[in-house]
């Protein structure tokens, strides 16, 4: 366990290190409240969750509701002035870990990004870096920018529950907890020298050489011919786009479905489609040793 | 909680922590604050003025240095604080006058030397990265203290001997002696590496048995030589390779067998030990020695068990003309007769231990399979970058190249669990111990193939030492000093043929008190020799001695001055310039001119010659230095022949050596005829023949030297007479 306690001593790791009890701690929160509030939907519907959150109010009590101003700025204040003073203590406790200087010739192995970005990073495994670095992130604020345009659904609104936003919280749980988080905890404990998987209990082997055998999609069906590769590779990326209409077509009744219209559904299931592509891509490339899914003589997928 | 209670609280808390932060930049972050008060303190106790408090920086931008080390190194530049009661850190510098004499710490700063961070002035004592020690991301961490020493070549790497790092120095003699840059390069060192023995005509020196025996363990077969152990530890490997590596050097020398040599007798082989004790061979070969002896005496291979591994046969065409077997060999040709040489192949070829016999030349037939594995491991294990090897193309250095080995990424310093125990940083330990115990760092799927060399502790710091100094330094731009350079490339050669085996080049001089004890470099042949006269001459003064131009013929064809002594000048087989290098090199030990030098001298007037000559007749010098034949002389007392002096010798040098022989050569046979009238007086000189020449020591000199040169010219002497065997 030496090297995982090196990795969480890091000055750089610390927020990752305070990140996953904070966010374990708030998943289990959220789950606690939903799972009461999914108990009283199916009682009494949202009047009742509703009631259960201002408390139940006899009559002739006055309402426990309460204003902005003082009773939730002034939280607000005490919040701040912990963070200023937790913040000021860091500052001085701990020293930033500057580096050598710069040295083109001779990079750090790791070379790790700040941690808030080694999911992009751990992501160039997989995906060249027009994908990884300019296409994917593009489309990461697109998505969360079209949130509020595409998000038709008006149940759930104001307190946590699962049964009334499954859709939602699924895909929130699977992009950031799942994809972002994950990716961002694989970058910090589980890469080492080269790049290559470290267990976080096992120690960094820089002389370790992985082979880096790898063959396109094409290749595992035989198909040698750069024409023929390149067109099942069109076909194979249409085909998985080509799910969205298949969706279109067996979801097409639903009342939420409906109430979104086509231009909504595409662009949301061309986002939904794109997201989980990363996952499956990274399983090709795990498990079959795909590097590109589509070749061209212009991008490679 | 109240609002207002957390309100306050945290105000408070607020606040201290704004306090702390003032507090920690103002105090915590300067604790040389407290240092300094210390040293105020120190000085008070002494009744001296204390410094003034304050931050001292040192800032150098042609060397990028910002050093503030003074700020708490308060002491270093200043004497009177060497006691073991200061502090260390408060200490003066060692050897300050010397070292920071030299090296002014506002011309030089202190990291160039040191390394470390020196900047910083925070978290320097006792915590971890102190001064930048061992902190994997600062490029040029503290040195420990015998590595300071890998900073001086950043300036003087073009002297031969840096001066005050004797660890460099003896590393850098190491590097070259045991052939690292036949695998290794290095930035220091360029000249090309003396080849070991070349592995054809092993049928006819040795046995398959001693080849096997020898690869497995050559140090247990001869203690001294400086060839690695490829397989340290006994077992695995070790059973197998050296079977196999014999069996292909079996295969590809295919040479027929020499003749069997004539039969010798017991008379043969003692004539043979006194050739051996007296011709020269004890210059660089020791065999018998019972005490230890001189590092030059020991530059050839101890020839104690030599009957073990060369056949007498071979021993003959070897010692007949080493070129002729080993074109590169370091061995000089003696110029031996035929009957010295089978008289000396005699003596050395019963040099065996009581237990063993003189070696024969039997090999088996070679089994294909296992020649294959033999050549598979000889190119593994880069053989062919020090032996040639017939079938095998020597091709670059094997290893990797070592010239920025000092820079050496931390992340490349890995050590097997548990870590040899050490006190210097990373970066030292890691290369000490890839040099002694090459096997603690040997880990699953990492294969060395780097031997391990017999080094001393001692060998094996100062091997690190100049192992670390290679390394990009910024250093301040100097004059290029042409003598250094020429006396560093002479040196060089110097050290590749053992000329110190034989000749004293050069004294050491120590003072103690009073006394002045003078160490000659080189010579130690001479105590082997009961009369010093019959020894190797020294040439600590030989720049001032021989033109240059008779040197460079001498060193080229050698050709006896001194016939009658058994002792002789061989033949090297010098390189194309090395023979120029050394010519140079004496004239600038001695601040001669090179090439050119003027060596006429003014002609006695005509009507003092008679009297010069009388003067040269009443010295009787003629009675040892032999102008023609020799005469009835002891060999002990005779000296060479005056004829050769005008093309030998330099009339300056004739002058001093006529007034005060012993100065130049302390226990020289010439007699010293002019002396000091007042001993405390060194200009008082006199001559025992106050009517000759008006009594004026100069004029008596002035003519002997014009006599003595006109000799020369009366019968010129050729420069190479054809024929001349000795």
């Amino acid at each position: 366990m030496e090297p995982l306690w090196r990795i969480l001593s890091q000055p750089d790791n610390i927020p990752i290190a305070l990140m996953v009890p904070l966010f374990a701690g708030l998943l289990g929160f959220w789950w606690r409240t939903a799972r009461r509030n999914d108990a009283l939907l199916a009682q009494g519907g949202e009047a009742a969750v509703r009631s259960a959150m201002d408390g139940a109010v006899p009559e002739g009590t006055p309402d426990p509701r309460v204003h902005t101003w003082p009773y939730l700025l002034r939280i607000e204040l005490i919040a701040a002035l912990v963070v200023t003073v937790v913040l000021l203590v860091w500052s001085i406790v701990i020293d930033a870990p500057l580096e050598q200087l710069a040295d083109a010739a001779r990079t750090p192995n790791p070379s790790k990004a700040p941690w808030y970005f080694l999911g992009l990073q751990e992501l160039l495994v997989y995906f060249d870096p027009w994908i990884a670095g300019v296409l994917l992130p593009v489309l990461i604020i697109f998505g969360l920018s079209v949130i509020p345009y595409v998000d038709v659904n008006p149940a759930g609104s104001g307190f946590h529950a699962w049964r009334q936003r499954r859709f939602a919280v699924a895909v929130f749980l699977f992009g950031f907890v799942g994809l972002w988080l994950g990716l961002i905890l694989v970058g910090t404990f589980c890469r080492g020298p080269g790049w290559n998987w470290f267990w976080p209990w096992e120690a960094w082997d820089r002389a370790r050489a992985v082979p880096m055998a790898t063959r396109n999609w094409a290749d595992v069906f035989g198909i040698s011919s750069s024409s023929g590769a390149s067109a099942f590779g069109a076909l194979t990326v249409l085909g998985w786009y080509g799910l969205g209409l298949v969706a279109w077509w067996r979801l097409r009744h639903r009342p939420l479905v409906a109430r979104l219209g086509t231009s909504r559904f595409a662009v949301v299931a061309f986002l939904l489609l794109t997201m989980l592509s990363v996952p499956l891509k990274m399983a090709l490339r795990l498990g079959l040793s795909v590097k590109y899914v589509w070749t061209t003589p212009w991008f490679n997928v | 909680m109240s609002f207002r209670g957390a309100f306050v609280a945290l105000s408070a808390a607020l606040f201290l922590a704004t306090v702390w932060t003032m507090w920690d930049e103002g105090w915590t972050r300067r604790p040389w604050k407290a240092t300094q008060a210390r040293f105020n303190a120190l000085l008070a106790s002494r009744g001296q003025p204390p410094v003034d408090e304050g931050l001292r920086q040192v800032t150098i931008p042609a060397l990028d240095v910002a050093d503030r080390c003074q700020t708490c190194h308060l002491g270093v530049d200043r004497a009177g604080l060497e006691g073991d009661d200061v502090p260390r850190e408060l200490r003066t510098h060692p050897r300050r006058e010397v070292l920071l004499g030299k090296h002014p710490v506002e011309r030089v700063g202190c990291t160039p030397c040191h390394g470390g961070q020196g900047l910083q002035t925070k978290g320097v004592a006792g915590a971890a990265f102190a001064h930048g020690r061992d902190d994997p991301y600062w490029e040029r961490p503290l040195l420990s203290r015998p590595f300071v020493e890998t900073s001086c070549v950043a300036c003087h790497a073009q002297e031969h001997e840096v001066p005050q790092a004797p660890r460099f120095n003896r590393g850098r003699a190491l590097f070259e002696d045991r052939r690292c840059h036949a695998c290794h390069s290095s930035r220091f060192v360029t000249s090309p590496v003396a080849l070991a023995p070349p592995l054809d005509r092993l049928k006819q020196k040795t046995s398959e048995a001693f080849v096997v025996a020898w690869l497995k363990d050559p140090p247990s077969l001869r203690h001294d030589t400086r060839m690695p152990s490829f397989w340290p530890e006994p077992g695995g490997a070790r059973d197998r390779e050296p079977v196999a590596i014999a069996a292909f050097l079996g295969s590809v020398n295919d040479d027929a067998p020499l003749p069997s040599a004539a039969s010798v007798s017991e008379a043969d082989v003692k004539a043979g030990a006194a050739l051996f004790d007296s011709v020269g061979c004890r210059g660089c070969h020791v065999l018998g020695d019972a005490e230890p002896v001189e590092p030059e005496a020991r530059f050839g291979p101890a020839l104690d068990f030599i009957g073990e591994r060369a056949s007498r046969a071979w021993l003959e065409r070897w010692l007949e003309k080493p070129s002729a077997l080993f074109p590169e060999t370091r061995m000089p040709d003696l110029r031996l007769s035929a009957t010295e040489v089978s008289q000396l192949a005699a003596f050395l070829a019963v040099q065996v231990r009581p237990s063993a016999q003189p070696v024969s030349t039997t090999w088996s037939t070679p089994d294909a399979a296992l020649v294959a594995e033999g050549r598979k491991a000889v190119l593994r294990y880069g053989c062919q970058a020090c032996h040639r090897i017939p079938g095998i193309a020597p091709a670059g250095r094997p290893g990797p190249d070592l010239d920025d080995f000092g820079d050496l990424p931390p992340e490349r310093l890995e050590f097997a669990e548990p870590r040899p125990a050490c006190e210097y940083t990373e970066r030292e330990c890691w290369t000490l111990a890839r040099l002694q115990h090459p096997a603690a760092l040997r880990r699953p799927g990492l294969d060395l193939v780097m031997p391990r060399f017999q080094l001393s502790d001692d060998d094996a710091q100062a091997l690190a030492v100049f192992l670390l100094s290679n390394r990009a330094q910024p250093s301040v731009p100097r004059v290029v000093d042409e003598a250094a350079l020429a006396i560093a490339a002479g040196e060089r050669v110097l050290t590749r043929y053992n000329c110190r085996g034989c000749h004293e080049v050069g004294r050491d001089e120590v003072k103690t008190g009073d006394e002045v004890q003078v160490t000659p470099r080189g010579g130690q042949i001479r105590r082997r020799y009961d009369d010093v006269a019959l020894a190797p001459p020294p040439l600590t003064f030989a720049g001032r001695k021989f033109q240059p131009r008779w040197l460079f013929d001498f060193l080229k064809r050698p050709r006896p001055v001194r016939p009658w002594l058994t002792v002789r000048m061989p033949t090297f087989s010098f390189g194309a310039h090395e023979p120029e290098v050394l010519a140079r090199f004496f004239a600038a030990r001695d601040a001669q001119p090179f090439p050119f030098d003027d060596t006429s001298v003014p002609p006695v007037p005509e009507a003092d010659q008679p009297a010069a000559r009388a003067l040269l007749e009443k010295l009787q010098c003629a009675r040892c230095h032999a102008v023609g034949a020799g005469g009835d002389v002891k060999p002990a007392e005779r000296a060479p022949d005056l004829t050769f002096a005008a093309s030998r010798l330099k009339p300056g040098w004739m002058r001093d050596w006529l007034r005060d022989p012993q100065a130049l050569q302390p226990g020289t046979r010439m007699p010293a005829y002019f002396f000091l009238s007042d001993e405390d007086d060194p200009t008082s000189w006199s001559t025992p023949y106050p009517a000759v020449l008006g009594g004026e020591v100069s004029r008596q000199i002035d003519a002997l030297v014009w006599l003595t040169l006109d000799l020369g010219r009366a019968a010129p002497v050729a420069v190479h007479p054809e024929g001349a065997h000795r």
